[in-house]
C-alpha cells in the first residue's frame, strides 16, 4: 500500500485502513469464487476459441496466439489468429510450383529447396520474400474479422484434413493489392492440403496478427470443385502473376522431417 | 476523455510497461494473466457493486490481455496494465450507457454483499455512494493499492485530478461514516 498521498487527519487515516481491510476481505471472496469463473484464460489454454459475441471473437486472436504462434527472429510474435480471406474472379491457373516431397500430412515439406512450415511450428528466421506454410483449408464461420464483407468467407490453415480453428488450425489473411486483380483465393482448396507463401504481420502496437497470404503455391490447382466468395459460384484460384513459376523440388539432404515419403503431390484434375 | 479513449483504442499503453530480455510463452502470459485475475475481480466488484458488470469487465479485460500477447513481462506492471485496462472500460461504460439511459443509483450500486463486520458494511454502504470516477479512485489508491500516479493512469486523468478526487472522496466517506 503506497503512502505517498493519504489526506492527512486521523479520521482519514482510520478510514484507509478500513478501506485497505475492506478490499481484503473483498479479495479473499474473489479468490475463493474465481476458480469457478469461465474466463477466456481457459478458452485459451484449451485452444478453444469463444463464440457469439463480436468482444470474444478478439480474444480468439489471443487464443490462436497461445495455440499456435510463429516466432521471427528479432523477437516478434506472429499469432494466427483471425482470418480474411477473399476470393476474386474465376479463370484457369497455370502450374504455378511443385513438389516431389511429403510429410504424413500429405504436404511438401520443402518446395524448391525451401523448408515449408506447418501450422504450429516456428519460424527460424525473418526471410525475405515471407516463408512457406503449409496446411489444410477451411473455411471459417464465426470468427471473420470485422473489416471482412460478410459476403466474402474467412479461410484459415490447419494441420490435419478436418482441423478447424477449434482444433488447432489458424486463420489466415490474404494479401490483397489494389493493382492485382485475381488475389491468393483459398476457396478453391477448402479441404485440401495447401502450401502458401506467407508473411508474418503485427498490429500497429507490436501485437500480431494473422499470417498474411501472399501466394498459393501448391498444390497448383484444386482437385475438387471451387466454391465462390458467396459459397455459390466458383472462385478463382491463383493469379498467375501473383504465383511465378517454382521449380521442381528435389530432395534435400537436411530435409526437416526425415521420416517422410516421396509420394508425389496431388494430381491436379484441371488441365 | 477523449484523448484517453483514443489512446485506449491505439493500445499504446504498452509502450509505457517494462520491457525485458524475453518473451514469454503464450502459456507463461496465460498463467501470469490467471494469477490477477482475483484482484481483477475484487477490484472490479469494488468499483462497479454489480457483480455481473464486475464479472464482465474482467472478462473484457482479459479478453484485451489476450489480444496483447506476452508483451508485458514485469509482474508489477501487467498488474497495474491490467487494471488501468480495467478501470478505465469501467468508466467507459458507464459514459456510453449514460448517453442512452438515466440510472436509477438505488438499482444500479446495489452493494455486492459480504462484508464480514458492522463497520466494513457502513464503510462499504458509504462508498458505493461515492460516483464512480470518484470511487475508482479511491479503489485504486486506497484499496488496491496503487500509487497516486498508477490511479492517475488508470482512470485516465491528472495525478492533480487524481488527488482531488481522493481528497472528496475520504471528505464524502468521512462525512458519511460521521453522520452514521
Amino acid at each position: 500500500m503506497k503512502t505517498e498521498f493519504r489526506g492527512g487527519s486521523t479520521a482519514e487515516s482510520t478510514i484507509t485502513r478500513n478501506l485497505a481491510r475492506l478490499f481484503g476481505e473483498e479479495l479473499d471472496r474473489a479468490e475463493r469464487y474465481f476458480p469457478t469463473m469461465r474466463t477466456p484464460l481457459e478458452d485459451a489454454l484449451e485452444g478453444r476459441r469463444p463464440r457469439g459475441r463480436s468482444g470474444l471473437r478478439l480474444a480468439a486472436q489471443g487464443i490462436a496466439v497461445a495455440a499456435v504462434a510463429v516466432i521471427v527472429a528479432g523477437g516478434g510474435w506472429l499469432a494466427f489468429g483471425s482470418s480474411v480471406a477473399l476470393t476474386g474472379p474465376g479463370g484457369p491457373v497455370s502450374p504455378t510450383g511443385s513438389a516431389s516431397l511429403l510429410g504424413a500430412d500429405g504436404i511438401p515439406n520443402q518446395i524448391d529447396g525451401e523448408r515449408v512450415y506447418r501450422v504450429g511450428e516456428s519460424v527460424e528466421s525473418q526471410k525475405q520474400g515471407g516463408f512457406l506454410l503449409g496446411g489444410y483449408v477451411f473455411q471459417e464461420v464465426s470468427n471473420c474479422p470485422a473489416d471482412a464483407a460478410p459476403s466474402e468467407p474467412c479461410f484459415g490453415l490447419g494441420p490435419n484434413a478436418g482441423s478447424d480453428a477449434a482444433t488447432g488450425g489458424i486463420d489466415v489473411s490474404v494479401a490483397i493489392e489494389a493493382s492485382d486483380p485475381n488475389p491468393p483465393a483459398l476457396g478453391g482448396w477448402l479441404g485440401m492440403p495447401v502450401v502458401v507463401r506467407a508473411k508474418g504481420c503485427t498490429w500497429d502496437n507490436g501485437t500480431p496478427c494473422p499470417p498474411v497470404v501472399m501466394a498459393i503455391l501448391w498444390p497448383t490447382v484444386p482437385t475438387k470443385p471451387s466454391m465462390g466468395a458467396d459459397g455459390s459460384s466458383p472462385a478463382s484460384l491463383v493469379a498467375p502473376s501473383a504465383n511465378p513459376p517454382v521449380p521442381s523440388t528435389g530432395v534435400g539432404p537436411s530435409s526437416p522431417n526425415p521420416g517422410a515419403s516421396t509420394v508425389p503431390p496431388p494430381t491436379p484434375n484441371a488441365s | 476523455m477523449k484523448a484517453i479513449t483514443t489512446s485506449l483504442e491505439r493500445d499504446d499503453l504498452f509502450e509505457s510497461v517494462l520491457p525485458s530480455e524475453r518473451a514469454a510463452t503464450p502459456d507463461e502470459w496465460i498463467a501470469s494473466l490467471h494469477t490477477h485475475g482475483p484482484m481483477l475481480l475484487a477490484a472490479a466488484r469494488a468499483i462497479t457493486r454489480d457483480e455481473t458488470e464486475a464479472q464482465d469487465l474482467v472478462q473484457t479485460t482479459f479478453e484485451r490481455a489476450l489480444r496483447a500477447a506476452p508483451t508485458i513481462r514485469d509482474s508489477l506492471a501487467i498488474r497495474a496494465w491490467l487494471l488501468t485496462v480495467q478501470t478505465r472500460e469501467a468508466l467507459r461504460v458507464v459514459r456510453r450507457l449514460r448517453r442512452t439511459l438515466r440510472f436509477d443509483p438505488a438499482i444500479h450500486e446495489l452493494p455486492v454483499g459480504g462484508p464480514e463486520t458492522s463497520a466494513s458494511f457502513e464503510l462499504d454502504e458509504a462508498l458505493g455512494r461515492l460516483s464512480r470516477p470518484i470511487r475508482a479512485a479511491v479503489v485504486m489508491h486506497h484499496m488496491v493499492g496503487l500509487s497516486v500516479r498508477e490511479t492517475a493512469v488508470a482512470l485516465g486523468v491528472s495525478e492533480n485530478t487524481t488527488k482531488a478526487r481522493l481528497k472528496t472522496g475520504l471528505a464524502r466517506l468521512r462525512e458519511w461514516l460521521d453522520e452514521d
